[in-house]
């Protein structure tokens, strides 16, 4: 399993260092505490990347077109988010990509949760068959970045009541998290069989062509339709 | 407090995401068959002609029962037609979803596979499937009589998506060895 979730496993090796030796530097150097939490915070929310990297190129490398498709749209999106905070920067914004830590963090899990639901929407459109211990970190890690990303923000935002509030959802989602991982990679799985390829394959240009064709014709048809 | 509120509907639409996914399970699409007869049946779109429908919902019926009839007679003449256009409306849904089934078997794994047109067919079945649950909510709330003109958009674009079926039929037959028109001498 180590050789199969390599990046999935090193990141939980991190969270796990990161966890164990937060606990005596809180006992031990409480005025250390805050930022070494925030800096390494920042270095798993880094490491979620590759995290996503792998669910990518696991989950599609049956699928080439279906990943090329994902890929031009995950680039989108971070073309678009490169370009907020580019605006943020120049344009003099109060807060310049993000001045604490925590905002940092809840921009770059805000922009994971984003990436996640690309991934999910296009799985679902295609029906990717996804192996059970693939799900289990789908499943978890999305879990975790969706809690992640609502907690921080109420953290930054939404005042200190609500951030101490909503933080108690925290660990209960991290256990839940938790769990599902153990349980879905307890042992391996097989990958799901490959369908047939269909024989429509050859012909996929002039398909589209003609597709793109009709549904531009449909469009003009049904801006006309509802017009009174 | 704009930013928070989109990160916080970032995080909520994203456990909504997964809980559909996840719940969903790992249902496989319907696979392309290998015979042009399978071809066929995956790819043909049967629906009710638009003039069935017009007549179905005509106006003048539902004046005439009113002009003709107590007003149990027209409850009921209405409850039917609603019926009947709920029942076209599931059928149609049943058909480009079958449709759409295909398409996305079909082309999941073809490495020529082209981005753009596939988000831009993607966002038109949104499009349906937005207008299908309203058109089917209204249904429900007014009856078919009050939409008709809605109910015409609907034909219009199952007409449309009917054609690029066919288009997409005409193709896959083409492309199959044993349908092929023979090399010409």
């Amino acid at each position: 399993m180590l050789k199969r979730f390599p990046i999935f496993y090193g990141y939980v090796a991190c969270v796990l260092v990161r966890d164990v030796s937060a606990i005596p530097i809180y006992r031990m150097w409480p005025g250390v505490y805050g930022p070494f939490y925030w800096s390494t915070a920042f270095v798993t929310a880094i490491l979620g990347y590759a995290v996503i990297l792998e669910i990518y190129s696991r989950s599609l490398a049956r699928f080439p077109g279906v990943a090329r498709l994902i890929r031009i749209v995950l680039v989108g999106l971070l073309f678009l988010v490169a370009v907020r905070a580019f605006a943020e920067l120049f344009g003099g914004a109060a807060n310049p990509l993000a001045s604490s830590a925590a905002l940092l963090e809840r921009d770059l899990r805000t922009l994971q949760a984003v990436l996640l639901g690309a991934l999910l929407c296009i799985f679902s459109f295609y029906r990717i068959p996804i192996g059970k211990n693939l799900r289990g970190i789908i499943v978890g890690y999305t879990l975790y970045v969706g809690v992640r990303v609502i907690e921080l923000t109420a953290y930054t935002q939404l005042g200190k009541a609500t951030g101490i509030f909503v933080s108690k959802i925290e660990p209960m989602s991290y256990l839940i998290c938790l769990v599902v991982w153990t349980v879905a990679l307890w042992s391996r799985a097989p990958e799901p069989i490959a369908d047939a390829v269909p024989t429509i394959e050859q012909d996929y240009d002039p398909l589209m062509r003609q597709t793109r064709t009709q549904l531009s014709r449909a469009c003009a048809f049904l801006t006309r339709t509802v017009r009174p | 407090m704009i930013p928070a509120l989109f990160s916080i509907v970032i995080g909520v639409l994203l456990l909504a995401f997964l809980t559909h996914w996840a719940l969903r399970g790992s249902s496989s699409v319907p696979v392309a068959g290998s015979s042009p007869t399978d071809t066929s049946k995956a790819l043909r779109l049967e629906l009710p002609s638009a003039d069935l429908i017009e007549r179905l919902l005509d106006p003048r019926d539902l004046a005439f029962v009113r002009k003709e009839s107590p007003a149990e007679t027209v409850r009921l003449f209405e409850q039917e037609r609603r019926a009947l256009a709920i029942s076209w409306l599931r059928h149609t849904r049943r058909q480009v979803g079958r449709l759409m089934s295909y398409h996305v078997g079909a082309v999941r794994q073809n490495i020529n596979l082209r981005p753009a047109l596939e988000i831009q067919l993607g966002l038109y079945y949104v499009r349906f499937l937005v207008l299908y649950e309203l058109i089917l909510a209204l249904s429900y709330i007014r009856g078919p009589y009050q939409i008709r003109l809605m109910m015409g958009y609907v034909v219009g674009v199952t007409t449309q998506l009917r054609g690029v079926s066919d288009k997409l039929l005409g193709a896959a037959q083409f492309s199959t060895p044993a349908s092929a028109p023979p090399p010409t001498q």
